[in-house]
């Protein structure tokens, strides 16, 4: 029963005359929590840019519950697909709620001002990541762990319906970059349960992009493999995420298993590899 | 239905919250958010003071004049000084003043948020650095005085403002997808010293006489002696304005970043090009009709946001009028302070205005 | 018969007293023969006075009489060119006073000096009468001052007793429109000219040689008369009028009501030189058309 959400095929991508991603294929299905892993400039940042609209491809396809993502106007994709930058500075002082409400931007005309129901769709959001009773706080005072999560609420607001929006609830898509570099343990912890109680609670896709294996493994049941801009496999966690392809993805080897507390795939680097090989495919 | 609820928003404060245990609040502790009464109440707050200071300026000044002389119809325009005076030289004046401050301070505003930086000004890109090399080619190469009956000089300052605008966009816009706002800032600092540069040189070239009106013009003068030059102008500042009245909401994204603007249905580019585009222009007119008085675009909209918080859709306004009244009270100062002499009124507005940005950059930091 | 020694002190003490004194005579009479001037004023003046021969390099914005044509151009006021003035070798270089890095330049390269200051219209005379000593044309120069005084004085008589109107001098103004105006303050040889000419400067009272004017000062002071002065040689009639209709902005002045605004162009209005006699006149004939002046 598994339709597939997301679609993405011979993805290839270049900055001017510099090939980032080069032929990406995979899928992920609606509910869906995928990883997109790989080490610094391997092109993740890039290809998550790619799926949530804001870059097109140079040749390939995107396609979003059956539309090309250039066909979705942007308000309308805006209600369904949402991301969680890996930092988010402010240029001036907003409090968390006036960040939350931000998020109600495509679902409001021109000069409509934010109604009660947006208001409280926003402060919904922010309860959802346990930041509502910061509302009042200037958002530059924050942790870095409360920016994050309140970056998070800010998005999910995205997804909020109000009652009077017809039709059936479209399939939404969260796209976190990098969401627990820099963050301490405790923020870690905190972000991979959100991200997995949003995931059972209202079915909301996840795609994250991580160099921390450990963190994927925590949350994600499908993964990408990504380096220099190649797919090196993809496919579900357990089956993809093996020494062999680690060492493959980050010249390391590791052990890989599952650990009987935490509930999922632990991974714990030994040593660098030497490479011998050429570097490259 | 209506979208209003009681109470107002608090500003940010900036005490530690207590715990991260997340109780559900109940509603009844909640505090309500309504913008439309925050903006109704600062915008009549600071419109009134604008008000006040369109109707009490022009009464002001080295000459005493009274109303009733004014007005008083019995005395022919032709031979009624005091009438002269105030529909001549201070109305003229004040209304001037009123378009610059509103312009020159909503342009702040929108180019700090374009550039994302608090330390931005309308002339921090070369915009005004072209309208004064403008102009000042016409003082001192004596190009043809006049086209098709409008005096050459506010003209010439106009396109060079244009002209300045025109190459730092095309910079900013040549091969990036998109557009750059670092290359922006960085090619618009770049043209402002190479246009000072030329004036400098344009100065050194004038004679005694030439220099003197050059010298006097890049201080900014509202004593603009009729409603001509305000005419001229005003088509451009309603254009200005009107596509500042598209923006407000999209600049609060904007804030977040390109990325995280777009995420939420921004369409960034637009957006840049018509806030770009707007503060150029009413950059340019403010300065084609005054000469460049600054402190302005930076002063007012720190201010604001100290008053009122970030949101743009108040703080634009809001600057608007505060602009507008900051300048004209300068401007009575400027006049009035050591009559029947006059100062510059951009000596005034750095009088005031210097010391207050002074203190603004040690708060931050 | 021996000398004593006391004698031998005593002439050799008188033939250093001689020697000295004719030593320090010989300096006053040698007349400097390659005479620099930045100043326009002074060119004009050095000419009238027959030391035209002996000048060597004029100022960049010299330009009467027109015998100085082909003279090398060694600057201005604010740019006065150092170099080119030492390698035309001078013995006299006439500065501005406020010139002080290039008189301390010149000092230090043993150049002696004549510093002009800008003064008023009695310092004319005087400054004609010491270049006169200084350039070894003494007569001519006396004559030359002695007939500028005259002519002033006979100016004034001319005007005496008349109505002197209220006037506003503008030296300078953007084109088309009365913004940026600058005139004539209550002090300086414009004010001086403009008074001697008969009329009273509006802009009496200021102590600046040069005022911005604004509209509001304009209306106030009402002035009978309004002078612009254009140093430019000559300006189409067309343009004259147009600019002379931008006044009617202000319908109040007695000089828009009486069709009193006067455009005068020439050098001669502004340079405090020789031709001064002949500028005054030509203020005086706006002013006092059938007053009885001489030189008219």
């Amino acid at each position: 029963m598994e339709c597939k959400l997301l679609q993405v095929t011979n993805v290839s991508f270049a900055y001017d005359k510099h090939l980032v991603l080069n032929d990406v294929s995979f899928e992920l299905a609606s509910g869906g929590l995928l990883g997109i892993l790989g080490p610094n400039g391997s092109g993740k940042t890039t290809l998550l840019r790619l799926l949530g609209g804001l870059l097109c491809p140079t040749t390939g396809q995107v396609v979003l519950d059956g539309s090309d993502l250039d066909s979705i106007p942007k308000a309308g994709l805006a209600k369904r697909m949402a991301m969680v930058p890996q930092e988010t500075y402010l240029a001036f002082d907003y409090s968390v709620l006036e960040v939350a409400l931000m998020g109600r931007y495509p679902h409001l005309q021109t000069f409509e001002v934010e109604g009660p129901e947006d208001v409280e769709l926003a402060r919904a959001a922010l309860t959802e990541t346990g930041t509502a009773d910061l509302e009042q706080r200037s958002f530059m005072t924050l942790s870095g762990g409360e920016k994050q999560r309140v970056v998070i609420a800010s998005a999910l607001a995205q997804f909020g319906r109000r009652a009077a929006d017809a039709g059936r609830r479209p399939s939404e898509v969260l796209l976190l970059d990098e969401p627990t570099a820099s963050l301490d343990l405790g923020y870690q912890l905190d972000i991979a349960s959100t991200i997995r109680r949003l995931n059972k609670d209202r079915s909301t896709a996840v795609v994250v992009s991580t160099h921390d294996l450990n963190f994927a493994t925590s949350v994600c049941d499908h993964v990408v493999l990504l380096r220099q801009g190649c797919v090196l496999a993809a496919g579900p966690i357990h089956k993809i995420l093996r020494p062999d392809t680690v060492k493959d993805l980050y010249d390391v080897d590791v052990v890989v298993e599952q650990h009987a507390v935490a509930g999922h795939l632990t991974i714990t680097p030994l040593a660098r590899r030497a490479t011998d090989a050429p570097d490259g495919h | 239905m209506s979208n209003e609820l009681t109470g107002t928003i608090k500003r940010p404060s900036h005490q530690t919250s207590g715990s991260g245990n997340e109780t559900p609040i109940t509603p009844s502790a909640k505090r309500s958010w309504s913008l439309r009464r925050k903006l109704i109440v600062t915008l009549s707050g600071f419109g009134g003071l604008a008000l006040i200071t369109l109707v009490v300026a022009p009464l002001v000044g080295p000459t005493p004049i009274t109303l009733a002389r004014v007005f008083d119809t019995s005395v022919p325009f032709r031979d009624n000084v005091d009438a002269q005076i105030f529909f001549i030289a201070r109305l003229p004046r004040t209304l001037a003043g009123i378009l610059v401050g509103a312009s020159l301070a909503v342009a702040g505003v929108v180019f700090q948020a374009l550039l994302r930086n608090p330390l931005a000004t309308p002339f921090t890109l070369g915009v005004s650095a072209g309208a004064s090399l403008g102009a000042m080619l016409v003082i001192t190469l004596g190009l043809p005085s006049a086209v098709a009956g409008i005096p050459a000089v506010p003209i010439a300052s106009l396109l060079g403002s244009l002209g300045a605008a025109g190459i730092v966009y095309a910079m900013a816009t040549l091969r990036h997808r998109g557009l750059s706002t670092t290359v922006l800032l960085l090619a618009g600092v770049t043209l402002n010293s190479f246009f000072s540069a030329l004036i400098m040189f344009v100065q050194y070239s004038s004679d005694f006489a030439q220099t003197f009106q050059t010298v006097r013009w890049l201080m900014g003068n509202l004593d603009v002696g009729g409603f001509q030059p305000i005419l001229a102008t005003l088509p451009l500042l309603g254009i200005a304005f009107v596509m500042f009245g598209t923006l407000p909401r999209a600049l609060n994204l904007l804030t977040l970043g390109s990325d995280s603007a777009a995420a939420r249905g921004v369409d960034v580019l637009r957006v840049q090009r018509v806030a770009f585009l707007s503060a150029s222009l009413a950059t340019g007119a403010a300065v084609s009709l005054s000469g460049p008085i600054g402190f302005i675009g930076i002063v007012i909209p720190h201010l604001i946001r100290l008053v009122v918080g970030a949101d743009h859709r108040i703080v634009m306004p809001a600057s608007a009028f505060l602009g507008a009244a900051f300048l004209v009270a300068c401007d009575v100062v400027a006049r009035s302070v050591m009559a029947p002499l006059e100062l510059p009124v951009g000596v005034i507005t750095a009088l005031t205005g210097g010391p207050f940005f002074l203190w603004l950059l040690v708060r931050r930091r | 018969m021996a000398i004593g020694a006391t004698t031998m002190t005593r002439r050799r003490n008188w033939f250093v007293i001689v020697a000295w004194l004719v030593f320090v005579a010989n300096l006053q009479t040698q007349t400097p023969q390659r005479i620099v001037s930045v100043i326009p004023a002074v060119t004009e003046i050095l000419f009238a006075i027959g030391a035209g021969p002996q000048v060597v390099g004029v100022g960049s914005y010299d330009n009467f009489p027109l015998d100085i044509g082909n003279l090398p151009r060694v600057g201005g006021l604010i740019d006065p060119d150092v170099e080119a003035i030492i390698a035309l070798r001078p013995d006299l270089v006439v500065p501005y006073d406020t010139q002080v890095d290039l008189t301390n330049q010149l000092t230090r390269a043993g150049i002696p000096l004549f510093v002009y200051s800008h003064g008023t219209l009695a310092d004319i005379p005087t400054t004609i009468r010491q270049l006169g000593h200084r350039t070894g044309h003494m007569m001519e120069a006396y004559k030359v001052a002695l007939d500028i005084e005259d002519g002033l004085t006979g100016i004034a008589e001319a005007v005496s007793g008349r109505h002197h109107p209220r006037t506003l001098l503008v030296i300078a103004r953007e084109p088309y429109s009365l913004r940026n105006l600058f005139a004539s303050g209550g002090s300086g040889f414009q004010h001086d000219m403009l008074e001697l000419a008969g009329a009273k400067n509006v802009l009496d009272g200021t102590l600046n040689r040069a005022v911005q004017v604004t509209t509001e000062m304009i209306l106030q002071a009402a002035p009978e008369v309004v002078i612009e002065v254009r140093t430019v040689n000559r300006l189409p009639d067309a343009e004259i009028e147009k600019e002379i209709e931008v006044w009617n902005a202000l319908p109040s002045l007695p000089a828009v009501q009486n069709q009193n605004v006067i455009f005068l162009t020439g050098n001669d209005l502004v340079i405090p030189g020789p031709r001064i006699v002949q500028a005054i006149t030509r203020f005086a004939l706006t002013l006092h058309p059938d007053a009885p002046l001489p030189n008219r």
